[in-house]
């Protein structure tokens, strides 16, 4: 798989603290995550609830990571622990060697729930993500441009979300990230709330994307199939409290595209994932 | 891959069964509403339909009007010492005109909510913001809210007197804290709302402070505060006219008070008509304001927000 831009490889290296803030080995877009827990307070503090437990993971540069569990099971926490939106309990994270402590730009977000500005047209919304960048005005156009033709949005440019189908607003929110040039993408099923088809077609786009442009990519879904497309690994997680019980590695290969759903071996990876997952579930009725 | 086909647009509330089933028109105003500047539509009906569909439109509400007049000028025959005829109106309205008295009462009338209204939406916009950031703040002033928002402006007038005498003062002071009051619940409401997720996403691209406030939380509440202006320039407008039937020695409040102590019919009808009229102006600048500035925002968006509407009319 390829790496994802090497450049960055020199701020990894400048900002190392005592107290273990990098690691002078990771290369950037990597993630790790040490031994994470997190609690949500329950109500009037009194009850703490038990959403991760203990979540371990390496995830190498440029890997397709697909996360799949049960709804609830804690996958959306995590990936909000990874984005610096939650702080985990315990444990710590690193992406690119460094040590995640709040939201930044070198971890891109897709989330769920169409997250565009409804008051920025779509291009207008890349460039809000290339003006954080810090780019001159002038340029800004031109590069949106560019990100919107990566997931071919590039002639709807001046179209308002509200006039935007679900599809065409991922694909916008996709562009949106990309424009951030983060290490990692995270993406949190971001086709979740898509119909069939659109889902397919998004898949299928996202691997050509991913292709072109090649990131960590951290996604997390709860359609076996869809793991199964798009992971070079997938990861499966129990609820209560959200554990990683399995990782599947999935030998198709990294180029991926409709006829992977073809591959006999696909249908075995898929009954592979779906039978860990079936187990996941069991263990955690068993726990309750 | 191509790009979908943009549905045309769908109205999501469906038409309540038995009503004219009344085709998408205009939804947020002027024809480019569901695209930013510079772009051409491909969803809109054709021309030649909607101008069918508006002139259908205002024919209804022309006849409405007409139909009204007449109904007046019918009653004003039979009942003539209590309702003045709508010609004896426009026969003071002409007069009043001519001798500049109707011109200075409006003027006078409409600087003072004017006043009132500005400045109590400049305070209650930033109220409302820090009443937002900061809980604790929020627990001290809460009752204190909830309690002034009971009292009705007008049952403050004799205090306001007291306090101010019967100068401008003490009338802009009460139309201040009307409009202060609804326009800085208005507006927390309408913030409270703001998604998580899109601040989020703001800060996930790098967005923070002052940026996060201007980029993304500003246009955000932009709805509410233009909901704030509407509702606050109807309160204030009504809260106005009412002060000035009890202190006054101008504005059309006033006239009515005066005319209704010489038993002077077609002047107080005058006076209620200008008043209505004027208010419903006053109304249409800011609901034009609206759809130019939130255009973006469908009247029930994505996240299930409701716009609040006061009109019969769909917006
Ligand atoms: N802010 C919160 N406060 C308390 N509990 C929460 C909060 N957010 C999520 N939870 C709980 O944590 C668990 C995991 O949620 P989530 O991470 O959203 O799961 P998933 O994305 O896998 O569906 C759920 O049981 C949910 O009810
Ligand atoms: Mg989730």
């Amino acid at each position: 798989m390829a790496m994802s831009e090497s450049s960055q490889e020199n701020r990894t290296a400048s900002h190392d603290g005592p107290r273990g803030r990098t690691d002078h080995h990771a290369a950037p877009g990597t993630i790790s995550i040490q031994d994470v827990s997190l609690a949500y307070r329950g109500v009037a503090g009194s009850l703490q609830v038990q959403v991760l437990r203990d979540i371990s993971l390496e995830v190498a540069s440029g890997e397709f990571v697909c996360v799949v569990g049960a709804s609830g099971c804690g996958k959306t926490s995590l990936l909000n622990c990874i984005a610096g939106l939650l702080k985990p309990s315990m444990g710590s994270i690193y992406v690119g060697g460094e040590l995640v402590e709040g939201p930044a730009r070198d971890r891109g977000v897709v989330f769920q729930q169409y997250a565009l500005f409804p008051w920025l047209s779509a291009i207008r919304n890349v460039e809000f993500a290339l003006e954080m960048r810090g780019m001159e005005r002038k340029d800004r156009r031109e590069a949106a441009i560019e990100y919107l033709r990566l997931v071919d949005m590039e002639r709807s440019a001046d179209v308002l979300p509200k006039a935007l189908s679900g599809g065409m607003k991922q694909r916008v929110a996709l562009a949106r990230a990309y424009a951030a040039e983060p290490q990692v993408l995270l993406m949190d099923e971001p086709f979740g709330a898509l119909d069939a088809q659109t889902r397919r077609r998004l898949q299928i786009d996202l691997l050509g994307t991913w292709e072109r442009k090649p990131r960590t990519v951290f996604f997390i879904t709860h359609d076996v199939e869809e793991a199964v497309l798009l992971g070079g690994r997938v990861i499966v997680m129990k609820a209560s409290p959200g554990e990683v019980v399995s990782e599947v590695e999935v030998g198709l290969g990294t180029k991926r595209d409709s006829h992977t759903l073809d591959l006999p071996a696909f249908a075995e990876y898929k009954a592979v994932v779906a039978r860990s997952l079936a187990a996941a579930e069991i263990s955690t009725e068993a726990g309750r | 891959m191509s790009i979908q086909k943009l549905p045309r647009r769908i109205s999501k509330e469906a038409s309540p069964p038995g009503t004219f089933p009344e085709p998408e028109r205009e939804p947020l105003g002027p024809p480019a509403s569901g695209r930013a500047k510079g772009t051409r539509a491909f969803t809109d009906p054709p021309v030649r339909a909607r101008v069918r569909l508006r002139v259908w439109r205002y024919g209804r509400a022309l006849l409405s009007l007409v139909v009204g007049i007449g109904v007046w000028q019918g009653v004003s025959i039979f009942l003539p010492s209590d309702v003045a005829s709508p010609i004896e109106v426009v026969r003071v309205l002409i007069q009043d005109l001519k001798d500049g008295v109707l011109l200075t009462n409006t003027l006078y009338s409409l600087t003072r909510v004017l006043v009132g209204f500005f400045s109590g939406l400049a305070l209650a916009v930033p109220s409302a913001f820090i009443l937002r950031s900061a809980r604790w703040l929020r627990d001290i002033v809460d009752p204190w809210i909830q309690f002034a928002r009971m009292i009705p402006p007008i049952a403050l007038i004799p205090l306001v007197i007291v306090f101010f005498g019967i100068g401008e003062l003490a009338k802009i002071s009460v139309i201040f804290f009307a409009v202060y009051f609804i326009g800085m619940v208005t507006v927390y409401q309408g913030i409270r709302m703001i998604e998580v997720v899109q601040i989020n996403a703001a800060r996930v691209l790098g967005a923070d402070g002052m940026r996060l406030f201007r980029k993304v939380i500003l246009p955000a509440s932009l709805p509410a505060i233009l909901t704030a202006a509407r509702l606050g320039i109807a309160t204030g407008w009504t809260t106005l006219v009412a002060s000035e039937l009890i202190a006054a020695s101008h504005g059309l409040g006033f006239m009515i008070t005066q005319a209704g102590q010489y038993f002077d019919l077609p002047t107080i009808y005058l006076g209620i008509m200008v008043i209505g009229i004027i208010g419903l102006a006053l109304d249409r600048v800011i609901l034009r304001l609206e759809r130019r500035l939130v255009a973006w925002a469908d009247v029930v968006d994505d996240q299930g927000q409701t716009a609040v509407m006061t009109s019969l009319q769909r917006r």
